[in-house]
């Protein structure tokens, strides 16, 4: 079981309340897409995807990315049992969607750096610390149902 | 993943903006790595402080990130300009290569953090690029 201080809870929340999903969930998934381009394997039906600017201008990636990164609300809403609510999602991804777990990983390292550039300085050790474990828990989460 | 010539002024491009902060980018890396992942706190038994902004932090980040400097500088050969560093991380040091990606994580949310406007994803994917072949480079002479 996860266990979460009174401080780390609070830092989750803040962090969290300050994302704009609208703009991070775009630029997250679009990031991913460039640094990591295998990872367009899983996009086929997004159209062009053929270059850099091709995927920032992309409509369906800005949706998915909003899409990706509006589920983890559920998280942050459910901090002690992130394993139950992520379950399906977890079986979804591996049973029907086939994604490489290791692509969750990578998507929530280019999370943080997008959360850290859009933050600056108030993104400070202490809190990187806190999102990364809670990231870390829900990456942990999405892989549980892969077998 | 080698490095295109694209990479590479890409790489040297950035290297040219940040470089002035490159000992506060050090330092904000290495006591960000220690805090976000304390397995690499092993490494650093030794000091008498290990938390970011500290006096062996700040003076190991330099180091570090002198090196970076250099491998900069050597980009079109880095396994052999980093022999001797890759020896000396080899026999002496004997650090789990798995930790090179684990600090090039935070150096690079560090550049992201100090120099937002300088790293769009196409810059982001080639510093990544760099790293890989800069930990490569250090890895090789392990066995």
């Amino acid at each position: 079981m996860v266990e979460w201080s009174d401080s780390e809870r609070n830092t989750i929340a803040s962090v969290w309340g300050k994302i704009n999903v609208d703009e991070i969930g775009p630029q997250t998934l679009a990031r991913v897409l460039i640094v990591y381009p295998w990872t367009q394997r899983y996009f086929g039906s997004f159209g062009n995807l053929s270059s850099a600017s091709a995927i920032l201008g992309n409509p369906k990636v800005a949706n998915h990315g909003k899409t990706v990164l509006n589920a983890l609300d559920k998280a942050v809403k459910n901090l002690d049992g992130i394993k139950g609510t992520y379950s399906e999602l977890s079986q979804l991804h591996c049973d029907k969607l086939n994604v490489d777990p290791d692509n969750f990983r990578l998507l929530a390292d280019c999370l943080t750096i997008v959360v850290a550039t859009a933050f600056g300085s108030a993104f400070n050790p202490a809190v990187q610390a806190t999102w990364q474990k809670f990231l870390s828990v829900v990456v942990a989460a999405l892989s549980s149902r892969y077998f | 993943m080698s490095l295109s010539d694209k990479d590479k002024a890409a790489v040297k491009a950035l290297w040219a903006k940040i470089s002035p902060k490159a000992d506060d980018i050090g330092a904000e890396a290495l006591g960000r790595m220690l805090t976000v992942y304390p397995q690499t706190k092993t490494y650093f038994a030794h000091w008498d402080d290990l938390s970011p902004g500290s006096g062996p932090v700040k003076k190991h980040g330099k180091v570090i990130m002198g090196a970076v400097a250099d491998a900069v500088s050597k980009i079109d050969d880095l396994v052999g300009g980093l022999a001797s560093l890759s020896e000396l991380h080899a026999s002496k040091l004997r650090v789990d290569p798995a930790n090179f990606k684990i600090l090039a994580h935070n150096v690079i949310v560090v550049i992201g953090m100090l120099f937002p406007g300088d790293f769009p994803p196409e810059v982001h994917m080639s510093v990544d690029k760099f790293f890989q072949n800069l930990a490569l480079a250090l890895s090789e002479k392990y066995r």
